[in-house]
């Protein structure tokens, strides 16, 4: 197979809005046909493909076309319906994680308050004229 | 009677020239493509990206079979066979092909010699 042939089975996925199981199954067996034709025609060129079985466009529109209309609504209500179950599971992530995060927040704001009150009630005096911080004690 | 659906025949006439075909013998995608091509004197082709989806549904109805065949060392090909329920329903695809024919070739002909009249006056 050459590179023009190569680039056309390229552009052909490409073309294809989405690639589900039916799409999958179509492309194998365009691609078979691609390689029937590349074997008697080894310098084919990517016009040569384009003209004889179509720009990617064209034989997107063809498969379409051709298909039963009731596998056609079902395969855009599947489509429709990822993208809905897609849209909520984002939409679902990104509440949680900001719950999450204003929980951390929440968490981090209160120990930092008991360190403070800890510190707070810790400072004592060893004697009665040098009182001690104990977090002083360190530096 | 002609039901309404006979005039959406563009389907169903490729399944009846691809059904016609499969009934010398079996064949496979690329050689079913340049058979109509071959057979229609180079006045009609057959795109691919219509040929596979009605060959599935054929497939789908019990009209035609597939089968995976080795050729060379790795690659395979599916071949195309025509089942009995096939032939039954190619057999009234061209009866329905020729009874819509003979109806728009009806009304065709009530025009050419209406036409003609016009044009004898």
């Amino acid at each position: 197979m050459n590179k023009d042939t190569a680039k056309y089975i390229k552009s052909i996925k490409i073309a294809f809005p989405f690639f589900h199981k039916s799409e999958k199954r179509f492309f194998s067996d365009f691609v078979s046909t691609i390689r029937d034709y590349a074997e008697e025609h080894p310098n084919c060129t990517y016009e040569e493909l384009q003209d004889n079985f179509g720009s990617p466009k064209d034989v997107v529109v063809n498969y379409y076309d051709t298909m039963d209309q009731n596998v056609y609504y079902m395969i855009f209500k599947r489509v429709h319906y990822i993208h809905y179950i897609t849209i909520t599971t984002i939409v679902l992530l990104f509440i949680l994680f900001t719950i999450a995060l204003s929980i951390l927040i929440h968490e981090k704001y209160k120990y930092n308050q008991t360190i403070i009150d800890h510190i707070d009630t810790t400072i004592t005096s060893t004697e009665q004229n040098t009182p001690v911080i104990k977090g002083d004690e360190n530096k | 009677m002609i039901r309404e659906d006979s005039f959406k025949r563009g389907k169903n006439n490729i399944e009846m020239l691809l059904l016609n075909i499969l009934c010398d013998q079996d064949y496979y995608g690329y050689e079913l493509t340049m058979l109509v091509n071959k057979y229609s004197n180079q006045m009609m082709s057959l795109p691919v990206g219509s040929l596979y989806p009605i060959l599935y549904k054929l497939q789908e109805k019990g009209y035609v079979s597939s089968q995976k065949k080795l050729v060379g060392i790795r690659k395979e090909r599916i071949y195309y066979h025509i089942e009995p329920a096939g032939k039954e329903y190619l057999q009234a695809l061209i009866s329905d092909y020729n009874y819509i024919n003979k109806a728009i070739q009806n009304v065709l002909n009530h025009n050419y010699i209406k036409v003609e009249d016009s044009n004898h006056e």
